[in-house]
C-alpha cells in the first residue's frame, strides 16, 4: 500500500528504441516548426493554447528516414531549460507541448477492409545528437546536461496516408488545455539564467 | 469569373516564378466579407514569404496557393486554414471545426499533394494523394461542403 513516503525509482536511459517507463511525461519543444513558419490562423490557435494535427507532421527530409520519430524529452531527466538549450537555445519561436506517455501509447489508427490497424504509438529512448563543431555535416553524441532524457514518439509514420493522418489527429487529441504554451521572453530569460548558472 | 490563366497546371508543368503571386485572383469573388478579404490577403502574403525566405521551394508555395484556391472556390466563405511550413516542404493545411478535420499538403518537386479527412463523430477517415490538375478529391470536397454547416459538436465559423 502506498504511503506517500516511497522514493521514486530513478530513471535510467535505456538503449535506443526501447520504451521509456510508463507513467512518465515528455515535452515537445520547438523550434520545429518555428513560429515564423505559421500563418495567422496558426498563431491564433497557439494563442488559445490549442494544438492541431499539422503541428505533428514531418518535414519531407524527415519522411525519408526509415522510421522517423518525433523528438521529445522525458521530463524526469530533462528540464525545459535544458531542453531549450539542447534544441538550439532559440530566443524566440519556442512552442512547448506537454504529452503524457501513457496517453500517447493508447493511440493507434483503425484498420480498413484492406489494411490492418496500425501498431500503437510508443515513446522510446533515442540518443541525443548534436552537430559536430569540427564537421557541420556530421552529428555526434550529445553530452550536455539533460541529454539523457531524449526520446522519440515512434510510429507516427506507419500505415496508409489515411492512417498517418488519423495518428496525427489522435495524438493531437491527447493534448489537454494548458499542455501547449508559447514560451514568453521572460520564461526564456529564466531558461537562459538557469542553464548559465548550472 | 474563373479565368483560364488561373487554372491549375499539371503538376509536371513548370510554374513561372511568381505565377500565383500576381494581381487579384479570379477566386476573389468567393471572399465573403472585407474581414475575410484581409485574412485571405494575409495568407497570400504568408505563402509568398515562405518562398522568399526560402523556408520552402517556390513550387511548394505555389502549389499551396493553388490548393487553397481550389478549396475556397469549392466552398465560398471557407476560412483560411491553419498553415505550417516545414523546412524544405511541405506546407501543411488544417481545417478543424471540432467534428471534421481536413488536412491538405503541398509537397516539393513532382510529388502529388496529400489529403486527409476525418469525421470525429462517425469515426470515418480517409486519405491519399491527388494531382492539382485533377482538382480536390471527392471526399475532400464533400467534407469541405459540410464544414461550415451547423453541428452540435463544435463551432461552425472557422477553425476550432
Amino acid at each position: 500500500m502506498a504511503t506517500g513516503d516511497e522514493q521514486a525509482t530513478p530513471i535510467s536511459p535505456g538503449s535506443d528504441g526501447t520504451p521509456v517507463p510508463a507513467g512518465t511525461a515528455v515535452i515537445r519543444l520547438g523550434p520545429k516548426p518555428p513560429l515564423k513558419n505559421l500563418n495567422d490562423p496558426g498563431h491564433a490557435k497557439l494563442a488559445l493554447g490549442q494544438a492541431w494535427e499539422g503541428l505533428f507532421a514531418f518535414s519531407e527530409s524527415e519522411r525519408k528516414l526509415a522510421s522517423p520519430r518525433l523528438s521529445v524529452w522525458l521530463t524526469a531527466l530533462t528540464t525545459p531549460a535544458q531542453a531549450w538549450l539542447l534544441v538550439g537555445a532559440n530566443w524566440k519561436n519556442v512552442i512547448l507541448v506537454n504529452l503524457r506517455v501513457d496517453q500517447v501509447r493508447i493511440v493507434f489508427a483503425p484498420g480498413t477492409a484492406s489494411t490492418p490497424e496500425t501498431p500503437r504509438l510508443d515513446v522510446v529512448w533515442e540518443q541525443a545528437t548534436t552537430v559536430d563543431s569540427n564537421d557541420p555535416l556530421q552529428r555526434i553524441s550529445e553530452t550536455r546536461p539533460g541529454c539523457q532524457g531524449h526520446c522519440g514518439i515512434d510510429g507516427l509514420y506507419r500505415g496508409t496516408k489515411a492512417q498517418r493522418g488519423k495518428l496525427r489527429e489522435l495524438l493531437t487529441d491527447t493534448v489537454q488545455p494548458g499542455d501547449l504554451v508559447v514560451l514568453t521572453d521572460e520564461q526564456i530569460a529564466q531558461f537562459q539564467a538557469a542553464v548559465t548558472s548550472a | 469569373m474563373f479565368d483560364v490563366a488561373w487554372q491549375v497546371p499539371p503538376r509536371t508543368s513548370r510554374m513561372p516564378a511568381g505565377w500565383y503571386f500576381g494581381d487579384a485572383s479570379p477566386f476573389d469573388e468567393a471572399v465573403a466579407s472585407p474581414a475575410d478579404a484581409v485574412a485571405v490577403e494575409r495568407h497570400h502574403e504568408y505563402l509568398v514569404r515562405m518562398s522568399l525566405d526560402k523556408v520552402v521551394p517556390a513550387e511548394v508555395s505555389a502549389k499551396a496557393r493553388a490548393v487553397w484556391e481550389l478549396a475556397r472556390k469549392a466552398v465560398p466563405g471557407l476560412p483560411v486554414p491553419i498553415a505550417v511550413a516545414y523546412d524544405g516542404g511541405p506546407i501543411h493545411y488544417t481545417w478543424d471545426n471540432g467534428r471534421q478535420v481536413i488536412a491538405l499538403e503541398a509537397l516539393s518537386g513532382n510529388q502529388p499533394c496529400e489529403w486527409y479527412v476525418s469525421d470525429r463523430q462517425s469515426g470515418q477517415f480517409d486519405g491519399g494523394d491527388f494531382d492539382l490538375s485533377s482538382g480536390l478529391p471527392e471526399p475532400v470536397l464533400a467534407t469541405l461542403n459540410e464544414y461550415l454547416l451547423p453541428h452540435p459538436t463544435g463551432p461552425t465559423d472557422g477553425n476550432r
